[in-house]
């Protein structure tokens, strides 16, 4: 841990008897002790990844902010940070999980909690493949980018060596056997799938599109997906559009393909305060839970503050941010807090009581300085 | 009686008779006869006097016609006039005053016209023309005057012969007593020829309106072609593409139309889709443009209904998404 971080604990220590400031860490950087080694998590760091196994602690500060529009197949966040839900039906095709929204709205925190689930319910390390959509004009040269970005999972251990060679063999094969301008995905992409099966078997195979590129028709990517479904046995495709994640849905529903649609949107005022109130109630020491306001040491016209529409004209009255965003001045403005308050004590020769009480709130005035930082 | 009173009744019945034939003698001689003779001048235009009295009776001498002036003169009048056309084939009705000046006599002095079409007269009054409809007589009868005969005549002119541009009328004034020879003057009554301007205008217009006509028909006949080949271009794009248009209905447009929750602003999403399926490019003008508006309302009825018209080999599907959307 940085001594920035650790100035957040000495200072939180001396604030303890402030029902304002009675927190354990800080909300937004908070340090936790994992196989006994302290490690500090940081909002706005990163994506949530509790895929990766080092950060399997993440799954705590996830916080439902999605609509899970299908919740039959994949529903809502327990306390724990697990899916209540996550059903891939029986049969041959794949699950296709469809993820709308735009940058900054959690798509990849909840991307990397689907791989992980994934992971944890099949009990096998998922063969996993990112692919940002650009696709070209020719398919059958999509359809070999593919092929080849998926190959390059196969490079260790020794056993897959053979499975990569069997791989580059059908890709080779496919290539000679196609005729005209017929691309023929089908048959590459489930003699890859027999190329697997048939070395490794029961390993999840996933393939990760990003297809929040405008230029990229719906009408190719969904084409593609339905390629790679021969081979996969979970497709996560990240769109920008409701509509078109609406769409795509249903129309690869019609097809017989398992498909649901997880929307990412962007928080208003009331979700916000909710997890922030999550936040804070998980990081306030015991002797302030019940005493402390909710949002201490927010005040609650601080967080309108953050959701206040822009001077202006035209201004809807129900503003929403990303989530990054306003994660990111809602730490911003504790931070500054932290410092003002650390240069107070200070001036007061270490006596808290000397501080003016309303120094321990996070203003209006104070949000509205982290802003425009 | 004896046969002095029959001597005595001839000689009085012979001084009667000759007492009649000199009196009858005398009277013709006053009134004198003008022969007709037309003058074209702007001045006054007096006729002459012909006499002709007969001789009734035996023994008289008729009295040959005395060289004097004419009984009447008909002056302050123009020797030919002008109608100007108001509109087209309508012309104004002229009218004319003149005067009748003579001397006094006895019984009434006659005036009417010849030549002049229906031309109607009565006397003017303050010198100017009444009224034409309180004007209707074609002979104009005058009382005898005291001293001086002096009338002003208001003459309406008969419009009818003057139909056409350029038309004239070449008529007399013809004034007369009871035994006389009329007094002639003559008038000439003519039509201006056609405006310059309009001439202008009807020559321009009898080449721009059928040059116009020509073009509108030359315009319809190529929009008609045009149309035409459109929808038989539409056609062969139909069938080139149909396995693309199937699809576009079985999985597009029944998505759109059957999302749950329902997709927003669904126009303009089946013009998107229409557009990147290149569904677009071979529609005739007229039927994208309705699509394109129906689209812009997010009207999916109206929408589905002009899909069915423009893609008949595609109709029963798309009734098979309507029936399932309304329900």
């Amino acid at each position: 841990m940085n001594q920035a971080t650790n100035s957040y604990e000495i200072l939180l220590a001396a604030l303890t008897g402030r029902q304002e400031f009675g927190l354990r860490t800080n909300p937004f950087t908070p340090t936790v002790v994992e196989n006994d080694n302290p490690t500090r998590f940081e909002y706005g760091g990163g994506p949530l990844n509790p895929f990766a196994e080092e950060n399997r602690y993440h799954l705590r500060y996830y916080f439902d902010v999605y609509d899970w529009m299908d919740p039959h197949a994949v529903d809502g966040l327990n306390g724990d940070g697990r899916l209540r839900v996550f059903e891939r039906g029986s049969g041959q095709k794949p699950m296709i999980v469809l993820i709308s929204g735009f940058q900054g709205t959690g798509r990849t925190s909840l991307k990397n909690l689907l791989l992980f689930e994934i992971a944890t319910r099949s009990a096998k390390e998922p063969i996993v493949t990112e692919i940002k959509i650009s696709l070209t004009t020719d398919r059958a040269q999509d359809a070999q980018n593919l092929a080849s970005t998926f190959v390059k999972n196969f490079t260790t251990p020794t056993n897959m060596g053979n499975v990569r060679n069997a791989l580059q063999e059908s890709i080779k094969n496919w290539r000679e056997s196609r005729l005209g301008s017929d691309p023929n995905m089908e048959f590459l992409f489930q003699s890859m799938r027999n190329d697997v099966e048939a070395a490794i078997p029961d390993r999840p195979i996933v393939f990760c599109f990003d297809a929040t590129n405008h230029a990229t028709s719906p009408d190719a990517w969904r084409q593609i997906c339905k390629a790679v479904a021969l081979l996969a046995d979970f497709v996560i495709l990240f769109v920008s559009d409701r509509n078109q994640a609406n769409l795509s849905k249903t129309i690869l529903a019609q097809s017989n393909y398992q498909a649901a649609w997880i929307d990412a949107p962007a928080v208003d005022h009331g979700k916000m305060g909710r997890f922030l109130a999550k936040r804070l109630r998980e990081e306030r020491i015991a002797a302030h839970q019940h005493a402390a306001a909710e949002l201490a040491p927010f005040h609650p016209d601080a967080l309108k503050v953050l959701f206040s529409a822009t001077q202006g004209a035209g201004q809807p009255e129900n503003v929403t941010l990303a989530i990054s965003f306003a994660l990111a001045n809602l730490k911003r403005a504790f931070n500054n807090k932290c410092n003002e308050l650390a240069a107070a004590l200070q001036a007061a020769g270490g006596d808290v009581e000397k501080i003016d009480p309303q120094c321990f709130w996070i203003s209006e005035a104070d949000m509205r300085d982290a802003m425009k930082a | 009686m004896g046969v002095l009173g029959e001597i005595r009744a001839t000689l009085q019945v012979l001084l009667i008779f000759g007492a009649v034939v000199f009196a009858t003698s005398c009277f013709s001689q006053s009134q004198g006869a003008s022969t007709t003779k037309t003058a074209e001048s702007s001045a006054a235009t007096t006729g002459s006097l012909a006499a002709e009295t007969g001789s009734h009776g035996s023994g008289a001498t008729p009295v040959p016609p005395a060289a004097s002036a004419p009984p009447f003169f008909v002056t302050s009048y123009p020797s030919a006039l002008r109608v100007s056309p108001r509109w087209l084939n309508d012309v104004e009705i002229p009218c004319v005053t003149f005067l009748v000046i003579g001397p006094s006599r006895s019984g009434s002095v006659r005036v009417t016209t010849s030549g002049l079409g229906r031309a109607r007269l009565a006397e003017a009054v303050n010198d100017k023309c009444p009224l034409p409809s309180a004007v209707d007589k074609e002979v104009l009868t005058l009382p005898p005057a005291v001293g001086l005969f002096e009338r002003r005549i208001a003459m309406w002119i008969d419009p009818g012969p003057l139909s056409e541009p350029g038309a004239a009328m070449d008529g007399r004034i013809l004034v007369w007593q009871e035994m006389t020879t009329p007094v002639v003057s003559s008038l000439r009554v003519e039509r201006a020829p056609t405006a310059t301007w309009f001439t202008a205008v009807s020559w321009f217009l009898g080449i721009a309106i059928p040059a116009g006509i020509t073009y509108g028909f030359g315009r319809l006949l190529a929009n008609v072609t045009a149309r035409s080949k459109a929808k038989e271009d539409f056609r062969t794009f139909r069938e080139e593409r149909s396995e693309t248009i199937g699809q576009f209905i079985r999985e597009d447009l029944f998505a759109i139309l059957n999302a749950k929750p329902p997709v927003e602003r669904p126009g303009m999403v089946i013009l998107q889709a229409l557009h990147e399926k290149k569904l677009l490019s071979k529609m005739p003008q007229r039927e994208f443009d309705q699509l394109k508006d129906a689209c812009l309302v997010q009207d999916t009825r109206k929408i589905l209904a002009l899909l069915t018209k423009m893609l008949p080999e595609q109709s029963a599907l798309i009734d098979k998404l309507r029936t399932a959307k309304s329900k």
